[in-house]
């Protein structure tokens, strides 16, 4: 990475050329954790749905548990953004 | 990945740098700002108090109180529809006892009527016989005493005329037999 | 800089000067101070008016006016939260959850709000404090519940065969006592910076294209999107309130009654 990012800016500092590497980094970092929660919320809301089709008198609580599991899923996609954050502002 | 790491573990020492109270240099965004934390704890724990003391009951008390009076009007209404079924079932039954009462006493009455019915027919067609029966004898003795008229007035015209034939009386007696003879003769042929 | 973008540093988008008190001390007021004081008054505010005589149609029991808001609000955490996750049991944490509700709440709509545009939630602050709150409260209530066991049965889940046990007992350890109040702050706080981020992202965007140059034709696109992403984070703030206030209902929950 850091040599990808070496080419693509010419880097004039030490610090700053780790500061642009980190940058890259981070937003691979942050695609990458978009992945597999993009895929697991999909997954979740398809079945709910098709859950609520099949059981419409079900719909409240396949809801409710419908964001109980978003809310678990997305805890890796926000750490993913955390890291992001991290990686670029700090 | 080696600057990945070595800025991850940057990060872990500006936590740690950031937990003492040592001025930094670049400030972390993610970590909690200690006056922030103060200020957010302090008002939610005054909002926490009022909404356990002053906010929530009065709101929670007049919604229980809805729910109570629906519980209530429901229930009442319940207790209405289950005394009105009562009513219902009791008023039908009243119904029927008297539909039964009215067609038992149809059935007397028209058995009563039909009684009297057959009673004054009998009486009425006894009447007739006596009657007819009457009336017959009374025809059998005008047809008696007619005939019995007639035979002597004919045995009186023939003897009359007889004796005008011969000139001289004949045995009235005799003659008298042979036309009540011919007459009951006559008759019994009509 | 990039295509000619001044993106603003991320201090300046988050970290504001004190009212008073000089930086870095105990008790210095910002601005989210200031936005967490009015969601501790606007809330009193509300429900006091709320509670008053006049909001009830003529001494009977039907409601008018605010006290249709609140009592809606209050059934449907009544309802919808604790009533779905604990069961009867929890109403007694009726205050905890709704004071979580609309404290979260009311620091995140100030996302949308013209003339403050900051999410209180956007700074780890708050979702620490709340995170730190309810795990001691679920922890309490657990102690309350089941004494001492409560730990061991946390951390042991009964119908475990004894060889896993080893390997049960870090896990559940971490997963009930680290991570359950890690992610309930990070989840808030990632939240909202991102969508503060992303609304920024928009707005200098916006800022940028509004020149003399043919940029200006895609300049509407970059103003619908800006709206359209307002809206998005208006539901995403009410979103995350009922996250934030389900899972705090949830823990609570689980730690009245043991597993079984």
């Amino acid at each position: 990475m850091s040599i990808l990012a070496q080419v693509t800016y010419e880097a004039t500092s030490k610090a700053e050329s780790q500061a642009i590497a980190a940058a890259g980094q981070a937003g691979i970092a942050y695609g990458l954790a978009t992945l597999g929660p993009g895929i697991g919320i999909g997954y979740l809301v398809g079945q709910s749905v098709q859950a609520m089709a099949r059981q419409p008198e079900a719909a409240g609580m396949v809801r409710t548990t419908m964001f109980l599991g978003i809310a678990f899923t997305e805890a890796l996609a926000l750490i993913g953004f955390v890291v992001f954050i991290l990686l670029k502002f700090v | 990945m080696l600057a990945t790491l070595s800025v991850i573990v940057a990060s872990a020492t500006a936590v740690a740098n950031e937990l003492t109270p040592v001025v930094e240099e670049t400030k972390n965004p993610i970590l909690p700002v200690v006056s922030e934390m103060f200020w957010s704890g302090v008002f939610f724990m005054a909002l926490w108090a009022m909404m356990k003391f002053v906010l929530l009951p009065p709101i929670v008390k007049t919604m229980d109180a809805r729910a109570q009076k629906v519980r209530d009007d429901q229930a009442a209404a319940e207790a209405a529809a289950t005394e009105r079924v009562a009513k219902i079932e009791q008023y039908e039954a009243g119904l029927a006892g008297a539909r039964s009462e009215a067609v038992s006493l149809l059935e007397q009455a028209r058995s009563e009527g039909d009684a009297e019915r057959r009673t004054q027919i009998a009486a009425a067609e006894a009447d007739v016989a006596s009657l007819r029966a009457s009336a017959a004898t009374e025809i059998a003795d005008a047809k008696v005493r007619a005939r019995s008229e007639l035979a002597s007035s004919i045995a009186d015209i023939a003897v009359g005329a007889a004796e005008a034939v011969v000139q001289k009386p004949i045995d009235r007696s005799a003659q008298v037999q042979l036309v009540e003879d011919y007459v009951n003769r006559a008759g019994s042929q009509n | 800089m990039i295509f000619g973008l001044e993106f603003p540093a991320i201090e300046q988008l988050v970290e504001w000067p004190n009212a008073f008190g000089d930086e870095g001390v105990w008790y210095g007021f910002n601005k989210i101070a200031l936005i967490n004081m009015v969601a501790l008054v606007a809330t009193s505010l509300v429900f006091i008016l709320a509670a008053r005589r006049k909001t009830l149609v003529d001494g009977t029991l039907v409601p008018r006016g605010p006290r249709n808001l609140i009592e809606s609000a209050v059934s449907f955490i009544r309802e919808g939260i604790i009533m779905e996750t604990v069961g009867a049991d929890g109403l007694r944490y009726l205050p905890f959850l709704t004071s979580l509700f609309f404290f979260i709440l009311i620091g995140n709509i100030f996302e949308v709000i013209p003339f403050f545009h900051m999410p209180a939630n956007a700074r780890m602050a708050g979702p620490a404090v709340l995170a730190l709150l309810t795990w001691i409260y679920f922890i309490a209530v657990g102690l309350k519940h089941q004494g001492l066991k409560y730990f061991w049965n946390s951390v042991a889940p009964p119908g475990v065969p004894k060889a896993l046990l080893p390997l049960v007992i870090p896990i559940e350890l971490l997963s009930t006592f680290i991570v359950r109040p890690f992610s309930l702050a990070v989840r808030l706080f990632a939240n909202m910076l991102a969508g503060h981020i992303l609304l920024v992202t928009f707005s200098v965007l916006c800022i940028t294209l509004f020149s003399a140059t043919l940029l200006a034709l895609v300049l509407p696109f970059s103003f619908a999107m800006l709206v359209g992403l307002t809206g998005f984070e208006i539901m995403v703030a009410f979103l995350q309130a009922y996250i934030f206030t389900i899972l705090a209902a949830v823990y609570i929950g689980s730690s009245m009654h043991a597993e079984h």
